[in-house]
């Protein structure tokens, strides 16, 4: 018979893991044996009874001034039940904010003042709050995203126009924001309800085929902020958002037109929208190159570009007022110093 | 009694507990097992599929600028779609495909698949047809005279992402984006003393391989990308016949001009890698941070070859008449692009927020090239150039922002701040020759901000910003320099169906140093109301009218004749637009529907013009789940002055049916 069979660690006695002082076996065994199996079934005794219960304790234990969302919805029943296909029901399960069992609170605020009153001023209402502490309580779980990055320097922000202007919270199906915004249609229509006057550019002849449904605002802006003004976004990262379609103006060129690289594109163009064709912020393109290439060389004081180069023709003659037969790549070129191809 | 017994006693007493416990877990997973896979009373699938022909009258006019600004075309199409999938599949639990406009010249398509215990995926697929040939804006002797560049092309644009959801604190992500446009055109190729109308085959295309992660972390979070784009531009210029160009008969020293065969090469391709930090973090409640550091340095090699044939001239060499050239350029350009912000917003009190913020954009190109021309008269060679050259352009810009927002009540929040923005360029200047002068140019800006939010009661709120430029330098004439931009916005509840919005913008920049006196001023006014009278159950008027006006006056020098000449641009627009939407009486869902508006734009300055699209559409349900719709659209465009014949006007009516899911 092998040795260790007559020995028991003092470890496996106790339940512990260290080795540490040797019993026989033969003597004790039975008693042992006894008093193993009854420890295991007052352990699954104990379990059954009281870990349930615990359990529930531990539960029911709420932060102080908070009721959890069961107990909203004995109430707000309707919210509630819409509420179950809202990504922010994803609250009540997961422990990453720390608001199990109490997602409506997240948003709300504790609500055990409001739940013995019953008055809507007892409890906070992201709808009607102060534009900044709304997008503070919002940006507290969102700020964490890489649209929000350059949420600092957003216009919407600055104007106090808060998440909830845009974004609904409890409404589900066609009516809920977050079906909208994944249409064209959905987002041009949030957005020319505040932007008016960028609409009606849109109305003008020559556009981007924004009003159509096949461009949809967010597609050059991010609402939530830029690195660029008016919230433009970039392409590639570090490029204006335009180069992400017209890429062929990408460059970089051999011979490059310095303003572009050094004024938006909208010095030239409107984006939104013009009377003249190729959305150009003039009705002839000779206004629109001769107005910097001026043949006049400004004085130091002004502080401006001395050396830009002059239009040396005939404006006489119609063919020298279209600049751009000739001078075919406004944007840069690869091959001749005065954009000529 | 032995414990053993005492055991054995309570052992039935667990097992009932347990069964009764049992139960009631295994019921609350069921329960949560058939909310996950498909909510009660909600269908597995859902949305509509609209399907219809479209019937357009001929257009009155001209068809190249109906092309250009319409161009919508008759025949069977798929105006609509948004069909969404809810289930319990094991890798698909949500599926939506919506897309618009198929078979029409624009359409677009998204598809976006989830499991959001696994993944995202989303992909958007565009396709716009671009027409342009409105000769009229560059060339005011068009239509007798010569036109220049004209587009008939397709620009798609294809989009994927993939997000993978392991856990809560890190999600990786794959995005694909690929943009192609190609199609023909008209392009001059100009030659000296002449130019030629040829075929133009044009091919450019980009894509964008980016991998990245976000990282979330309590109080923080870092997303890192990295990636790569390659892309390239190709255009092929070419004749089929024997051309006189533009010059016609009109000899140059007794010498008739002509091209009979010409073909130009034009390759461009490049590379680039991105890279993109961000991060945002929250260390205290007092404090925020944002950062981001965006990174490319795009490449490009391009390739020109030229090859001309007939009877030309050039005075490059001196004066030469010659039977065919051949040109050939060799180019190579790399621009390191380095774009990056940080910023805070502080909050000492609850009332205040103060906000810092600081961005930079440096970029630097770096350009080579080599070029070799050659002109043979007949098979013999008469002259050869060759140059080759070397460029440099450099920009940065910094801007340095520190703004104070300040809540008086809930009802009034008062902001200002001062920004800063300052700025240098080193640019190839002084005229057209290769190797002209280099210059140094600097911008300096100071910025005064101010802004303000009231909502004195409920139903009205106003929203107020400006800010004033003091410009010290700038890079050029018509570049921001003293200005000002104000605007405001105004909402107000009149009554709990009808809002009313006001928008009102201003902006006046100047710039008076001798030499330049630039005026530019623009003023935009929008009023809108919108009537929903019972939450917009049956009845939904949305109706804006707008007003914009430019001015903008700059001197320049006309050197033939030398003369001072004004450049005056004015533009008042005024918008109009309309969108009724009224449900007729009718039981149950069998209720017609119709909607009608539009907009009318008219222009006056200095390019009038007048542009009208107005619509209707009627809806029948026939059944629950089939409606019958037909719609009536009409376009009109004409520009009462010299441009009249860039006019057009055209109806159409469409009519299909939509099924609903």
């Amino acid at each position: 018979m092998p040795w260790t069979r007559f020995t028991q660690t003092k470890s496996e006695y106790l339940g512990g893991g260290l080795r540490e002082k040797v019993f026989p076996c033969s003597a004790v065994s039975r008693e042992i044996r006894m008093i193993r199996l009854s420890r295991s079934a007052a352990m699954v005794t104990l379990a059954v009874f009281f870990v349930p219960a615990w359990l529930s304790a531990q539960e029911s234990q709420l932060p102080k001034g908070y009721i959890g969302s069961e107990s909203c919805a004995a109430c707000h029943d309707e919210v509630n039940t819409s509420f179950q296909k809202n990504p922010h029901n994803k609250l009540t399960t997961t422990k990453w904010r720390g608001m199990q069992e109490r997602a409506c609170e997240s948003c709300h605020g504790p609500g055990a003042k409001h739940a013995e009153t019953n008055e809507a001023g007892d409890i906070l209402n992201p709808a009607k709050m102060a534009a900044g502490a709304a997008d503070k309580m919002c940006l507290s779980c969102h700020r964490n995203s890489r649209t929000n990055v350059g949420a600092i320097q957003n216009g919407h922000a600055r104007s106090a126009v808060s998440c909830t202007s845009c974004h609904t919270v409890h409404k589900t199906g066609q009516e809920s924001s977050d079906v909208q915004f994944r249409t064209a249609a959905g987002v041009n229509k949030k957005c020319a309800s505040c932007h008016t006057n960028v609409w009606a550019s849109f109305q003008k002849p020559h556009r981007h085929r924004v009003p159509e449904g096949a461009m949809a605002c967010t597609n050059c802006h991010n609402p939530h902020g830029s690195i660029l003004a008016r919230n433009i976004r970039t392409a590639n990262a570090a490029e204006p958002g335009c180069f992400a379609c017209h890429s062929d103006k990408r460059g970089p060129f051999v011979f490059e037109h310095a303003p572009v690289r050094t004024e938006p594109c909208s010095t030239c163009h409107e984006p939104h929208g013009s009377a003249n064709p190729r959305m150009l912020t003039r009705h002839q393109v000779a206004n629109q190159c001769l107005e910097c290439h001026s043949n006049i060389v400004s004085p130091t004081p002004a502080g401006i570009a001395g050396g830009v180069p002059p239009a040396l023709h005939d404006m006489r003659q119609p063919k020298y007022r279209n600049c751009t037969m000739c001078h075919q790549k406004v944007h840069g070129s690869n091959v001749n110093r005065g954009l000529l191809r | 009694m032995t414990l053993r017994n005492l055991v054995l006693m309570m052992m039935p007493l667990a097992l009932v507990a347990a069964q009764e416990q049992k139960p009631a877990a295994e019921a609350k997973k069921e329960e949560a097992k058939k909310e996950e896979s498909a909510p009660a009373g909600e269908k597995t699938w859902s949305g509509w599929v609209e399907a219809g022909a479209r019937w357009r009258s001929d257009v009155a006019g001209s068809m190249d600028a109906y092309r250009s600004i319409v161009n919508l075309t008759g025949g069977f199409r798929l105006p609509s779609m948004d069909v969404s999938y809810q289930g319990a599949h094991k890798l698909l639990k949500t599926m939506r495909l919506t897309s618009g406009n198929w078979g029409d010249p624009f359409n677009t398509a998204r598809l976006e698949l989830s499991d959001e215990k696994y993944y995202r995926y989303a992909s958007r697929y565009s396709n716009l047809l671009y027409y342009n040939f409105l000769p009229s804006f560059a060339n005011p002797a068009a239509p007798a005279g010569y036109s220049l560049r004209s587009y008939d092309m397709n620009m798609r644009n294809f989009d994927h992402e993939l997000t993978l959801l392991p856990n809560e604190r890190f999600t990786p992500y794959l995005r694909v984006t690929r943009n192609w446009a190609g199609g023909r055109g008209i392009t001059p190729l100009v030659v000296q003393g002449n130019e030629y109308a040829l075929r133009t085959d044009l091919d450019w295309r980009q894509q964008d391989v980016v991998g990245g992660v976000r990282m979330n972390f309590t109080r923080s979070h870092l997303t890192i990308e990295h990636g790569s784009t390659d892309f390239g531009d190709g255009q092929r210029i070419f004749n089929t016949e024997p051309m006189r160009g533009s010059r016609g008969n009109v000899p140059v020293l007794g010498q008739l001009l002509s091209l009979t065969n010409g073909n130009q090469l034009y390759d461009v391709d490049g590379s680039s890698r991105i890279t993109k930090v961000l991060f945002t973090a929250h260390p205290y409640d007092w404090v925020d941070l944002y950062g981001q550091v965006l990174y490319a340095n795009p490449k490009t090699f391009s390739n020109f070859n030229q090859a001309l044939a007939g009877s030309l001239y050039s005075t490059a060499p001196g004066l030469l008449f010659y039977s065919s050239g051949k040109d050939t350029v060799y180019g190579d350009a790399r621009r390191p692009h380095t774009t990056g912000s940080f910023g805070m917003e502080l909050r000492p009190v609850s009332r205040l927020r103060v906000r810092e913020y600081y961005e930079t954009d440096r970029q630097k190109t770096d350009t080579a090239g080599a070029f070799e021309a050659a002109f043979l008269k007949n098979t013999e060679l008469a002259a050869t150039i060759r140059n080759s050259y070397v460029d440099r352009l450099e920009t940065s810009v910094h801007r340095q922002t520190v703004e104070a927002l300040y809540d008086f009540s809930r009802k009034f929040t008062l902001r200002g701040g001062y920004r800063y923005e300052w700025g240098n360029a080193l640019i190839r200047a002084g005229s057209l020759s290769i190797t002209g002068p280099q210059e140094r140019l600097e911008m300096q800006r100071h910025i005064g901000l101010a802004g303000f939010v009231a909502r004195p009661w409920q139903k009205l709120t106003l929203n107020g910003s400006a800010e004033v430029s003091n410009g010290v330098k700038t890079y050029y004439r018509t570049s921001l320099q003293d200005y000002y931009r104000m605007k405001l916005n105004g909402r107000y509840e009149i009554r709990q169906d009808l809002l009313m919005t006001v928008v009102y913008n201003r902006m006046e920049n100047k710039n008076p140093a001798s030499g330049v006196d630039l005026e530019f001023k623009s003023q935009n006014t929008s009023v809108g109301l919108q009537y929903m009278p019972g939450g917009g159950k049956w009845v939904t008027v949305i109706a804006d009218y707008n007003r914009s006006a430019i001015q903008s006056d700059i001197g320049y020098l006309i050197l033939f004749p030398y003369q001072q000449a004004q450049s005056l641009y004015r533009d008042i627009a005024h918008t109009g637009m309309l969108l009724a939407d009224i449900t007729l009486p009718g039981s149950g869902v069998f209720k017609p529907k119709l909607t009608f508006g539009g907009s009318y734009v008219t222009t006056d300055g200095s390019r009038p013009s007048r542009f009208y699209q107005p619509h209707g559409k009627l809806s029948l349900p026939l059944h629950r789940n089939v409606h019958v719709f037909s719609e009536w659209r009409t376009y009109g465009y004409n520009q009462p002055s010299i441009f009249s014949y860039e006019t057009f006007r055209t109806n159409m009516v469409m009519t299909g049916v939509r099924f609903v899911l």
